[in-house]
């Protein structure tokens, strides 16, 4: 019983709202991008009624497909779920916590970007390849800004749990390290915008094989496997959101239910946001992206030795 | 033998030189300052092949035609193309359509994927019966480190069906080799033949749904001359304000795809519902969104009364206030420009040598202009300026486009309040036997030309159509070396070629 | 970024109203659904290309898309039997989000673009749930344009088996129904039927935009049978 309530159930409720949440904040993004079109734009819940749809369709595979590109849609799916085990998101503790935990974290999305890279690779065909190429690529250089990023987090709160790094200590360091928490989060949403494969990095809803970079790797995936890397990739947009508005708006009540109604507040406002900086800037050239990463990466560095020295 | 825009000669007139006369005359021509602007062949008795030449000389307005004979017995003669460039599709054409091997041609590779017209075994193995891309015979790179990366025909985007392939060496393409020929509906042998000239009108327009007015007007320019037909200036105005229509509609939709294509959305939107107002205009005037309908040989099927003329002017100096607000946003935006600069560049030389035409020659600095080099019909009393840009890059190929719209907005706003009056068609009378005429169009992609033939009976024999892609599809090639492969969408989107105006 | 604003604030919403409200009225001179009464022939909708000088006579209707062939023949009457919804098993899966994936088979490209304009901002077809998309893995459907030409084929039936089931086939254009006036050619096909089941036929050459979005929705159950 005592297991029940203390440990099974904050999972149950930490993975029921991540997937619930999840698509609809895409859904936002979405009907942002619509409105400075001068569109109507698809209803917020348009993702729900996609995977439901999905679920219920059959799968076509490849005749070169192995049993790779079968299992990466299930890794990447497991790596999200347990990946949002270890975030806390506003007032609810992450269920996972221990030291060393953000280690465990940068890793596990090592992971799935490995197997959704095998998996495109699987398919033999070549811009497939071509995408897995500059998704290798690209990741290495903003794992490098995410790394930092943590680094500086783990030098404020004096902890490497995740749940150290940006719930408790975040309010203290906003009093007196305002410039490098600055630094972080600009250095972050650059993170965030690529990972989750957005204007000016990548283009979502691109229909230009040569230029895909995250979404010619789903390309040749149907039916329930389409369902589980759409899903997986909206819970890495939620996980990414939750830890850049946990940074900003660390406000802590003490009513659960105001926490609660502020974060996702906060959500809601960064998913506006990234949907305006997709209406608003051009698709950068693959060249000047490894420079826009760089610059993530020299933010981070730079709020890394304005810690080191305030210390 | 010369004629004007809109002439016709007598067959009879048309010089048959020796070949090695025919090949020195063509080569020479065009190394002063002419153009070769077409070279087919047609059927003669006895499964002999008439090749026709037709050379531009855009200085005095001039089309020079002369021809050389291939007999039956031995099908080949000496290629152009090392000589001339610009010769290597039409050569290729002839050696598919006719089974006459142009030899020394560095290049020969079949351009539609059809059976020839005589009847004899193909110059290449099975090529009317395999799949393709099939056994096309790709250039390759050697070396370990290049890769190879085949898009198409099937895009993911709403576009028509082609074969793209590259060699590359990581993101740089070192070598691009487009092969169409997925939509040859075999639109020459249906309106070469026969006496139905409105089946032939209907065809016209489907060549290429987008340029239905370039091409129809030229079909009936062609009809209307071998019948001596005298069509009325009101006829001729109306054709010219749904041509600049057309125009407009698609540079705005090409505005609005680069910038999608870029990445940026807003101005995408926004342009092209613009298009879609252009194409309500002619939607208003013709009762189609194309402009399919309106011109049959004789003149134009609709009318337009002054209440009508006035309607679109409102509409359109509106339409002009719009397009500059929202193009000067677009093309002031930095990301925009470090998108479009420097990219898919042609230079000039490349440019002439492979005989490049429309925007994309303008792009580049090379003054080609049907309206203004060949004018004729309501072209010869109104004067639209050339527009050129320098750079030959993307960048370019949009500021053209930018300001042909503004252009044709300004020559629309001059004609529609003085529309000349009169009749809007003419009857068409018998065509002439044993002639061969020539129209020439600037349409918005570029310089289309057809050429009718009729034979003893008055009816057509031979019907050759070329649409400006013809040109420039090779072109494309070569704008996309050493550049990254990631921005071939955009340079792709530059030069926005006709897939079925090229398969015909 | 606030000149984009501005510019936003200024080009206003334009998307039609349609289906909500009256239709949208086309212009005079656009050619709809032909009068058939008093026509001793019958009219095939899937032959005819829509031109002026045909001697068949058009009224503004731009609703015309069929679900059946036979649909498409209109014979005495002005009856007409519009296409109808997706049975409701099917209907339950796509009524509220249906992948489209178009195939360019040989047509010249006026339907393309006309399918095109359905994403832009005055139809706006993604606030239905309709979307096109880049693979025909990810599709449920596909769209095909043009009269099949013989270089074309062997590409459009591989696309059609790479859609996973259950999927529905859409014809749209002369060309694609009943070949067009390509249909003589033997280089093209006599109609999209001859090679695949199609559950949508939406004519015209090309058709408006409005006849096409009026037949996917209707096809969605989006509008009430008339």
């Amino acid at each position: 019983m005592d297991f029940i309530l203390n440990k099974a159930l904050p999972v149950l409720f930490h993975w029921g709202g991540v997937c619930l949440f999840a698509p609809f904040f895409l859904g936002v993004i979405a009907r942002v991008k619509a409105f400075f079109s001068g569109k109507t734009g698809p209803s917020v819940f348009q993702l729900y009624f996609d995977l439901a749809k999905l679920f219920r369709k059959k799968c076509v595979y490849s005749g070169t497909a192995t049993w790779i590109f079968r299992a990466a849609p299930a890794v990447i799916l497991g790596v999200m779920l347990t990946l949002s085990l270890m975030v806390p998101f506003g007032r609810f503790k992450a269920p996972v916590q221990f030291s060393g935990d953000v280690l465990l974290a940068v890793y596990l999305l090592a992971v799935g970007r490995f197997f959704m890279i095998l998996a495109a690779l699987d398919t033999g065909s070549s811009f497939e390849g071509m995408g897995a190429s500059r998704e290798a690529f690209f990741s290495c250089l903003s794992e490098l800004a995410l790394f930092m990023n943590f680094i500086v987090l783990a030098l404020l709160a004096k902890s490497i749990s995740l749940s150290q790094m940006i719930g408790a200590n975040i309010p203290m360091s906003w009093g007196g390290m305002e410039p490098v928490l600055l630094l972080v989060v600009v250095s972050f949403f650059i993170v965030l915008l690529a990972e989750n494969c957005r204007i000016p990095i990548d283009d979502p809803e691109t229909h230009l094989e040569l230029t895909m970079i995250h979404e010619v790797m789903i390309l040749d995936h149907s039916g329930v496997d389409l369902a589980f890397m759409l899903h997986a990739a909206a819970m890495k947009f939620f996980i990414f959101s939750g830890i850049l508005v946990s940074i900003i708006i660390p406000v802590r009540t003490g009513n659960a239910v105001m926490d609660m109604a502020i974060f996702f507040g906060g959500m809601l406002g960064l998913a506006v946001l990234v949907g305006v900086v997709e209406s608003t800037t051009a698709r950068f050239r693959l060249n000047r992206v490894r420079l826009l990463l760089l610059i993530s990466f020299a933010l981070a560095f730079f709020g890394l030795i304005v810690t080191l020295w305030r210390a | 033998m010369e004629l004007f825009n809109g002439g016709n000669i007598s067959l009879k007139d048309i010089p048959v030189l020796a070949e090695k006369e025919f090949r020195e005359e063509v080569i020479l021509r065009c190394r002063e300052d002419a153009r070769l602007m077409n070279f087919f062949g047609c059927a003669e008795d006895g499964g002999d092949v008439r090749l026709i030449v037709i050379l531009g000389l855009s200085e005095e307005s001039l089309l020079r035609v002369f021809a050389t004979k291939i007999p039956a017995g031995s099908p080949r003669y000496q290629s152009l193309t090392r000589e001339l460039p610009q010769a290597q599709l039409f050569e290729r054409e002839i050696a598919e359509q006719w089974a006459v091997t142009p030899e020394g041609h560095p290049w020969l590779k079949p351009v539609r994927y059809h059976a020839n017209y005589r009847g004899v075994p193909d110059l290449w193995k099975d090529v009317a019966r395999q799949t393709i891309p099939g056994s096309y015979p790709f250039y390759a790179v050697g070396g370990e480190e290049v890769h190879e990366v085949g898009v198409g025909p099937v895009h993911a985007g709403i576009i028509e069906p082609g074969h793209f392939r590259f060699q590359c060496h990581g993101e740089e393409v070192l070598h691009l080799e487009i092969q169409l020929g997925y939509q040859h509906r075999g639109i020459e042998p249906l309106m070469g033949v026969g006496k139905d000239l409105k089946r032939g009108v209907l065809l016209s327009e489907s060549i290429a749904g987008d340029t239905s007015i370039g091409h129809s007007t030229a079909y009936c320019e062609a009809i209307e001359s071998l019948a001596g037909c005298a069509v009325p200036l009101r006829a001729q105005a109306l054709r010219a304000v749904t041509l600049e229509l057309e125009r407009l509609a698609n540079h705005v939709g090409d505005l609005g795809a680069l910038g999608m294509d870029a990445g940026f959305l807003p101005t995408s939107a926004y342009f092209g519902r613009m298009r879609g107002d252009y194409l309500n205009l002619l939607l208003e005037l013709t009762g189609n969104r194309f402009g399919k309908g309106l011109c049959r040989p004789g003149g134009v099927l609709f009318d337009m009364d002054t209440a009508m003329a006035e309607d679109f002017c409102r509409k359109l100096k509106r339409y002009k206030k719009e397009f500059e607000e929202v193009s000067d946003l677009f093309f002031t935006r930095p990301s925009v420009l470090a998108r479009f600069e420097g990219i898919g560049i042609l230079p000039l030389k490349t440019a002439k040598d492979l005989g490049v035409v429309g925007p994309v020659a303008r792009a580049s600095q090379s003054e080609q202009d049907v309206r203004i080099d060949y004018s004729s019909g309501i072209w010869q009393f109104y004067h639209v300026p050339i527009s050129l840009a320098a750079t030959g890059d993307v960048y370019a190929r949009a500021l053209v486009r930018r300001q042909e719209v503004m252009r044709s907005l300004e020559f629309l706003l001059k004609l529609l309040p003085s529309l000349p009056k009169g009749d809007i068609r003419a009857p068409l009378g018998p065509l002439k036997p044993e002639r061969l005429a020539v129209s020439l169009v600037e349409g918005w992609r570029g310089e289309i030309m057809h050429v009718g033939m009729t034979d003893g009976q008055g009816a057509l024999s031979r019907y050759k159509i070329k649409d400006p892609s013809f040109h420039n599809w090779f072109a494309l090639t070569h704008a996309m070396r050493n550049q990254e492969i990631s921005d071939f969408p955009l340079c792709n989107k530059s030069f926005n070629l006709s897939y079925c105006g090229h398969d015909l | 970024m606030l000149n984009i604003l501005m510019e936003r604030l200024k080009q206003g919403r334009r998307t039609l109203s349609f289906p909500k409200g009256k239709p949208p009225v086309l212009p005079a001179r656009y050619r709809g659904r032909p009068i058939v009464a008093g026509l001793k022939d019958g009219v095939d909708l899937g032959k005819i290309t829509f031109i002026p000088d045909s001697g068949i006579q058009h009224s503004n209707d731009f609703r015309m898309a069929a679900s059946r062939r036979e649909d498409l023949v209109l014979k005495g009457d002005d009856a007409h039997a519009l296409a109808h919804a997706l049975n409701k098993k099917i209907l339950e899966m796509f009524g509220r989000s249906l992948k489209l994936r178009q195939v360019s088979a040989g047509g010249c490209n006026a339907c393309e673009a006309d399918i095109n304009v359905l994403n832009t901002p005055v139809f706006d077809l993604s606030r239905f749930g309709i979307q096109f998309v880049a693979s025909p893995r990810h599709a449920d459907g596909i769209v095909v344009t043009g009269p099949i030409s013989r270089n074309m084929k062997e590409a459009l039936l591989k696309t059609h088996e790479a859609t996973p089931d259950p999927k529905i086939v859409i014809a749209v254009g002369a060309c694609a129904i009943s070949g067009g006036i390509f249909s003589e050619s033997p280089e093209s096909s006599k109609g999209l039927d001859t090679l695949l089941p199609v559950d949508l036929y939406i004519p015209g050459c090309p058709p408006h935009p409005l006849t096409i979005l009026d037949g996917l929705l209707r096809l969605m159950g989006r509008l009430r049978k008339e």
